[in-house]
Parts: C-alpha cells; structure tokens; sequence
C-alpha cells in the first residue's frame, strides 16, 4: 500500500496536496524526511504485502497498513500490539478515510431491485457484519457493539482518536482517472523507488515524474479531490 | 494421392495451427504495439525506452542470461556425459536430475525464497553455525547483487534439466567408436571432449541453447519470488504495462522487445553451430 | 622395436567368455592375420591389443613395456576400426590427418604425409568431402588411410577390405601389402577372407570359439591344420573328413579300404584329405557321385562315400556326371588323421 501512504498520508501531511503540489518545494522536504526515517525500516520490506504477517513474524514492530490488512495481527496478539493514528507533518494530520458513493446505472435493466440491494448494504447491522467479517469500517454511523473483535475494536479507537484530532487532513481516494489509476499509482511508486531505494536526486526526480503525472491527469481530465482545491477540468500540476 | 503433393497436405494442420494461435495473435500485438488511435506510430517504444526502470531491466534481462545459460552449459554438458558413461542406475540417477522440471517456475522461485529470506533455511543454518549474529535480510533493494545471484541459482536449479535431457539424448546418438577412434589416435580426455563430442553434438547443443535462451529472456516467476521489485527484468515489465497499468500498447512493444532479442540470439546459434551439409552423423 | 606379447589374456562379458586364455607372440615387423568365423573373438582381441577393452585376465606387451594398464594413446597404435569410425564433422583431409594434429606435427608435414597416404588409398580426389558424402568402401579406405598417415609401430587392421569390390580389393591388398612391408609396422589384420589371409600373412591365427586353434604360416595351416576346425574353415572347397577304424599296427580301415597312419590305441580316428589332393583312379575310395561342377580348369565333383560327403576337384578333362560311381584315391602323404575326441591333429 506504498502509493496510498504517498498519496494519503505523506504529501497531504507535508503539502496539503497531492497532485497540484507533487513538484513543489514542500514535496522535496517531504522526500527528504521520508529518505532520512527510511533507514529505520526493514530492507525487505518493499516485498511484504500484508503486513499481519511480518508484525506476527516479528520481522517489524511499527508498520503501516490497511485495517484490513492488519486485523490477523491484533485478533491473535491483541495484547502485544497497538494502534495509533497516523503522524501529522507541516500541514496538518493527512490521511485517507474511505468514501463510498453508490450509484445506480440509467440503464439497468432493475432499478428496484438494485435500489433494494443498495437499502439493504447500507443497514448497519450489515455494515457491522461486514466489518466483523473483513475489517473494513462502516461507512455509514453506526455505533459500534461492545463484542466486536479485537482488531475492530484496537483500531477503531485510533481511527476515531486520529479523524477527531484539530490538525486532522482528510485525503479522498484519487478518482477520476479510470483506466489509469494504475499508472497513476506507478507515478508515486516509482519516485519513492527512484528517491528512496536508487538515491535519485529529488528535484530530478519529482521534475521527471511530474511530466508523467501531469500527461495522465491531462489525458483523463481528472478534476482535484481533497485535499487539493477543487479545479476547473483537469487537476494541474504546476 | 500424388507423393509431391502429400507432405503438404500433412503439413497443413500444423500450418493452420500456427497460423490461428501464433501468427494471428503475434499480428495482434505488433497492430497493438505500432499503433493508437491515430494511426502508425513509435509513441509506445518511445515510452517504454523512456521509462527509467527500462535501461535497468534490459540489462538485467541480459545480465541473468548471461550469467546463468553459460553455467548451464558446461553443468548439462557435464552431467549429460556422467549420466551416459554410468554402467548402472542411470535412469534414476536422470530421474533424480531432472525432478526441478517437473515444477513450475513461481513454485522454484518460492522454494527459493525459502532458503534465503530473512527466517529462511540459509539463514537458520548460519545462525546456527554462528556465522552470523542474527539472521539478516540477503535479498532486499539494497544488496541486488545477491537477489541477482539467488535468482541465478534457482534458474539453474530449475532449468539445467532441460538441457540435460536434450543432450544426453543427443549424447546418446553419438557413436561411441568416435570417441575411441580419438582415443586411439592420440587424443587426451580433453581433446575428445573439444574435438570430437562437442562437435558431434552441436546439432542437440544448438537446440538446447536455442530453447534455453529462450526461456532466459522470458524469466518472470521466479524473478518476481525472489526479487518482488528491487530487480526489474524485460517480462516484469510487460506484466506490470499489461495488468498494472492497464497500457497494453506498452506491454505489446515491450513483448517485441522480447521477441527481437529470442529471434537474434536463435539466429546467433543457427548460425554458430550450424552443421555443414554431409557433416551430420 | 614393437613386438607383440599376448600373455594368457582372457575376457569375459558378463557371463559370456569372449575369449579363453589367448597366448600369442607376434614378432617385431610381422604381418599377422587373425582368421576365424564371425563371432569368435577377433575384435576383442584387437581392441584389448589397442586398449579399448581391458582383459579379464592376462597381459598384453608392445615392444617390451607391459601396456595392458595404459590408455590407447600410450601404446604406439594405430588402428582401422571394423565399422570405420570416420569423424562425421571432419573433411577427409582433416580425419587423415587427425593422429598428425594431436601428435602436434608441423603443418607442412601434415599436408605431405595426409596427401602421400591418400595417394596410396586412392582418395585424393575425396580429400574435401564429409565422411557423409562418401561410400562405404571409399570411407573405409579413409580409415584406413588415417591409420597409416600415423606411420606407427603398431597397427591394427579389422575387416579394412570387406567393403571394396573384388577389384579394388586385389589391388588394395597389393597396396598394403608393399606400404606395410616396406616400413617397419606390425601388423595385426583381422579378416575372415582366407585368400586375403594367405596373401597377406606371414603367419595366420585361425581363432574358433575364443581360443587360437592355430598359429603358422599360411601354408603351414594349410597343409597342417592343428584341428578339425582349421581344416574345415581354411581352403575353398574345406578338407574332406570320414571315420576311419583301427585295424592295429598303423593301419586303418576307410570304407573298405586301407591307409597306413599313426599307431595309436584309438579304435576310431578322422581320416582328412583335401579335395585336390583326390584323384580319379582304378582302385580307391567308392564314391556316388551326386553333384558336378566346372570350375573352369578343374571339376568340382560333390559325392558320396560311405554315408559321408566328399569333394574332389579333378581335371576337367575327365567326363564324370552325376549318378556316376567312381573309385578316388588319395595322395598318401597328403592324408591327415584327427582325434574325434579332441578334434586335433595326430601325428
Ligand atoms: N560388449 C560386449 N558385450 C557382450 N558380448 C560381447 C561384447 N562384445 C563382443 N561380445 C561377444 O563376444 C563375441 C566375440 O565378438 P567379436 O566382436 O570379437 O567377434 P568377431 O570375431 O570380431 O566377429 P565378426 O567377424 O563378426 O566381426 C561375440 O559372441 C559377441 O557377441
Ligand atoms: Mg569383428
């Protein structure tokens, strides 16, 4: 989940942006205190996936992950570990909650029954089954049960702890793009592989890579999303 | 039915074949490659090339079958004419060699991955021996080399079967009067080797080669078990275009990428160990 | 210096014995011929000789020195293989020559010996070729050819004739004969063509079943077979045999006729003749004649005495045809006794 630590936590939190800003003085500071905590990190970690697993191994003791990803870890030692909320930076706590938004097509062929499929997923109680069963937090208000599993209920406390603080910076999920999230993702990838992993020059590097984002945010006219300003077409890179 | 025109007709369905499940799929992705929605065009090369990670993965491409077909070589060579001098259990022992054929490539490279990460067995070992103080990461970003030499050895591991087989059925063909003809005429184990088995079994050595190579430049699987990122090869790549990236012009140049270089390096063996007319066995 | 001692070699392939306690002395510059039907033994022989087979038991010596521990390529040999063995990827300049590059010869003297050998092989017009663009007489003239560019002390030669026509083989065997006389090569030379044998040899080793019946010289083992067996194998049409009893000092009753031959106690012996040595006479042994042959300046007359078959060649002049019965008589001191027991000659 590098990208979404890039685009969610880490340029938010040193940029207040994610697109406009990915070239910008504040973004160099950013990469560089990113380059400089990195040493502290597992090597292998640019291989590791679900980081449940190398929290269990031990092979980490802090790790950064999706709830989702992290529950196996707290519901088998939920004594030994905790959550926390993420860091803040410069310009405030980036982080990435979930929106969903649920839409129906003009043209399906049942609008009811979808209507009903949708009335039915926004139930708490099956929100509450799903966040039982997956991990994944409600997204509509529901008041949590007290006999949820320890993994719901260890980083529940520090997403509540985390949305609530005065410096919190909500990012949205990038949308827009369509086809190419994926490359999308590849840009902030591969600048970390470039800054990070092969101690590319930043400025070099955020110059190169931002020609790349700029043609896809150009080819897709994605408008910005939080916590960029909302733009007129095509969010701009400057 | 007319004995000019029979082979033909008995070559048409391997023909047919080949025409539906390769030239038309092959025309597919060169159209995929060359062009957008404008037309002709060498945009999708120019991206690929311009990709840092390119440079690094065509060489690392080149590099690993480099490294790993020459050794490959000289051990199938070697184990091909043990196997074909042992008097009994040569079958088993051939069973023996050949067992990493019969599992897939990602399962080699797991198998791998096992030995040498961070909580596998070479790490077990040394720690055990105290070689070492506590187990250590051999394969992250920051030593490419060992990931490089790790994905070396499960590729010869996996792979050398292949050509273990082709030749010792080529060794197999040879005569053994050649190599006692040699002897008797002066030559020393080592000139047999160089003046009389390895000629004599160029046509089997081209074959394997030609295969191997092959398969060199496809290395994926194992690729990615053992190196996950911190070493891009030319097929990565193509995967990451295709399903990462959802670019298949991209993905479409690079696998002509691929093809180019199995077509030049097929030629290279067609050529070098080409047999003269009246020469063969 | 290469004499050739073979010292009770024996060789068995695993439960077959191939061959039975050889002993065999082939002085320096000899030209040997080992003559014996298909299978018994002479390529084994030969390749234990040359190293490519280890005896069971035994030794072999080359020229003083125990070699039977060394490789091939330490025994002075050269050889022509029975199934040519001519290298598929080499030109037959370069199979000549090939004895000469790993000896390390000076180029210049490759190319002469290759070309002078060739010459003699007649095949300076195939030098350029692929042993697979050649016959199969032409390439066993090529291995044979590389045999003799080695010009080495010993040379072993398996069948290198079988595949030339009659012609072409009269005059390669004049060929080989003056190359190898004149320089000072032992031979040893397989064949199981008997009037190669008799041409070539200076003496003849007929092997049966593994073992060496026989060792002499060709006219020798003509006129004196050892054994029953060099007597039937060696001359075309082979010696004829009958029963003879004993009668008690030195005589011996042959279908109602009498011989003198050796005084032993044996009731029976074998009574031999070979069929030129019979002649048409008065009195003699009675035979039924059955079958008549013109061999041009002789008869070959097939007939029956006594139950056993009989050959006779006589002189075309006389008018014998079948279902004659006529009287044969055998040159006394032409006549041969054997032991039925031993199949060995008796004195
Ligand atoms: N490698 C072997 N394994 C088992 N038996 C063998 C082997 N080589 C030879 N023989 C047997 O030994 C016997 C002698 O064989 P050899 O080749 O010496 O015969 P030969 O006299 O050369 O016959 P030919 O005139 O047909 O060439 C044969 O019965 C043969 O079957
Ligand atoms: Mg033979």
């Amino acid at each position: 989940m590098k990208h979404r630590f890039f685009q969610g936590y880490l340029y938010p939190s040193y940029t207040n942006s994610v697109v406009t800003k990915f070239n910008s003085p504040e973004a160099v500071v950013a990469w560089e205190k990113f380059r400089e905590l990195w040493q502290y990190t597992n090597p292998g970690s640019t291989n590791f996936s679900f980081m449940q697993e190398q929290l269990l191994s031990e092979d980490v003791w802090v790790a950064f992950d999706h709830t989702a990803r992290l529950a196996e870890a707290f519901n088998q030692r939920p004594d030994d570990f905790i959550a926390f909320p993420a860091p803040s930076g410069p310009t405030g706590r980036g982080f990435m909650p979930v929106i969903a938004g649920i839409a129906i097509p003009r043209t399906a062929p049942d609008m009811d029954g979808s209507k009903e499929l949708i009335a039915y997923m926004m139930k708490p109680e099956t929100q509450l089954a799903t966040l039982r069963a997956t991990s994944f937090f409600p997204v509509v208000d529901v008041d949590l049960p007290d006999d949820m599993p320890p993994a719901v209920q260890i980083s529940g406390a520090a997403i509540a702890k985390m949305s609530g603080s005065a410096d919190a910076n909500p990012g949205l999920l990038p949308s827009g793009l369509g086809d190419e999230g994926g490359k999308f993702n590849q840009v902030y990838v591969d600048t970390f592989e470039r800054i990070v992993l092969a101690g590319h020059d930043i400025e070099a590097v955020l110059e190169d890579q931002a020609g790349t984002l700029r043609r896809i945010m150009e080819e897709t006219g994605a408008p910005c999303w939080a916590p960029d300003l909302p733009s007129e077409g095509a969010c701009p890179v400057d | 039915m007319d004995n000019r025109t029979l082979p033909y007709l008995l070559l048409l369905p391997a023909t047919l074949f080949l025409c539906v499940f390769f030239l038309y799929p092959f025309a597919l992705v060169a159209w995929q490659a060359f062009t957008n929605e404008a037309g002709f065009t060498l945009e999708h090369f120019r991206t690929m090339a311009d990709h840092w990670k390119f440079p690094i993965a065509f060489w690392n491409t080149m590099l690993l079958a480099l490294a790993v077909v020459p050794v490959q070589v000289v051990l199938s060579i070697t184990m091909a004419m043990m196997v074909t001098r042992m008097q009994r259990g040569r079958d088993i022992m051939l069973y023996i060699w050949t067992i990493p054929l019969g599992i897939s490539d990602l399962a080699a490279g797991i198998i791998w991955l096992a030995i040498f990460e961070q909580t596998g067995f070479l790490n077990s070992m040394l720690y055990g021996l105290g070689v070492i103080e506590q187990p250590t990461n051999f394969l992250s970003y920051q030593n490419t080399w060992v990931i490089f030499i790790a994905i070396a050895l499960a590729e010869i591991w996996r792979a050398t079967a292949i050509m273990l087989v082709i030749l010792v059925a080529g060794l197999g063909l040879i005569p053994k009067e050649y190599d006692e003809a040699a002897e008797v005429f002066g030559a020393s184990r080592w000139q047999r080797l160089w003046k009389v088995t390895l000629p004599l079994l160029r046509p089997s050595l081209q074959t394997a080669l030609i295969l191997r190579v092959i398969l060199a430049f496809e290395v994926f699987a194992v690729v990615a078990a053992l190196g996950g990122t911190s070493l891009p090869v030319l097929m990565g790549e193509t995967y990451n275009y295709q399903f990462e990236l959802q670019d298949g012009h991209v993905a479409a140049a690079l696998a002509l990428v691929i093809l180019a270089i199995s077509i030049a390096f097929t030629l290279f063996f067609l050529r070098v160990l080409r047999v003269p007319k009246g020469a063969q066995i | 210096m290469a004499e050739i001692q073979i010292r009770n070699v024996a060789k068995t392939f695993g439960t077959y014995q191939a061959l039975h306690s050889i002993d065999l002395t082939i002085a320096d510059q000899e030209f040997m011929v080992l003559l014996g039907a298909s299978g018994c033994g002479k390529t084994t022989l030969l390749r234990i000789i040359a190293g490519l087979e280890t005896p069971s038991v035994g030794e072999v010596w080359i020229g003083g020195r125990r070699v039977d521990h060394l490789p091939p390529r330490e025994r002075g040999i050269a050889m022509v293989f029975q199934n040519y063995a001519v290298f598929p990827h080499l030109t037959v300049f370069e199979n000549v020559a090939f004895g000469l590059r790993m000896a390390k010869l000076d180029d210049r003297l490759v190319r002469e010996r290759v070309e002078r050998t060739a010459g003699l092989m007649h095949i300076e017009a195939l030098l350029q070729r692929y042993s697979g663009q050649l016959s199969g007489g032409q390439r066993q003239r090529v291995a044979v050819a590389r045999a003799l560019a080695m010009e080495p002390d010993v040379i072993l030669m398996d069948e290198p004739l079988s595949n030339l026509d009659a012609l072409l083989r009269l005059e390669m065997r004049a060929e080989l004969k003056g190359v190898l006389e004149a320089s000072n090569t032992t031979t040893i030379y397989v064949t199981h063509d008997q009037v190669e044998a008799m041409s070539l040899a200076d003496r003849i080793s007929v092997m049966h079943q593994g073992r060496i019946v026989q060792a002499a010289e060709p006219v020798e083992v003509y006129r004196n077979p050892a054994a029953h067996f060099v007597g039937s194998f060696i001359g075309n049409p082979p010696m004829n045999f009958i029963t003879a009893r004993n009668q008690g000092d030195g005589k011996w009753q042959v279908a109602g006729q009498q011989f003198t031959g050796p005084s032993v106690a044996s009731e029976t012996l074998e009574f031999a003749i070979r069929p030129e040595d019979l002649s048409l006479a008065e009195t003699g042994l009675q035979a039924n004649v059955r079958v008549v042959e013109p061999l041009g300046a002789h008869i070959l007359v097939t007939c029956d005495v006594e139950g056993s078959l009989f050959r006779a060649v006589i002189d075309s002049n006389s008018r014998v045809k079948a279902g004659d019965v006529l009287h044969i008589a055998p040159e006394p001191d032409r006549i041969r006794w054997f032991d039925p027991e031993t199949t060995l000659a008796v004195a």
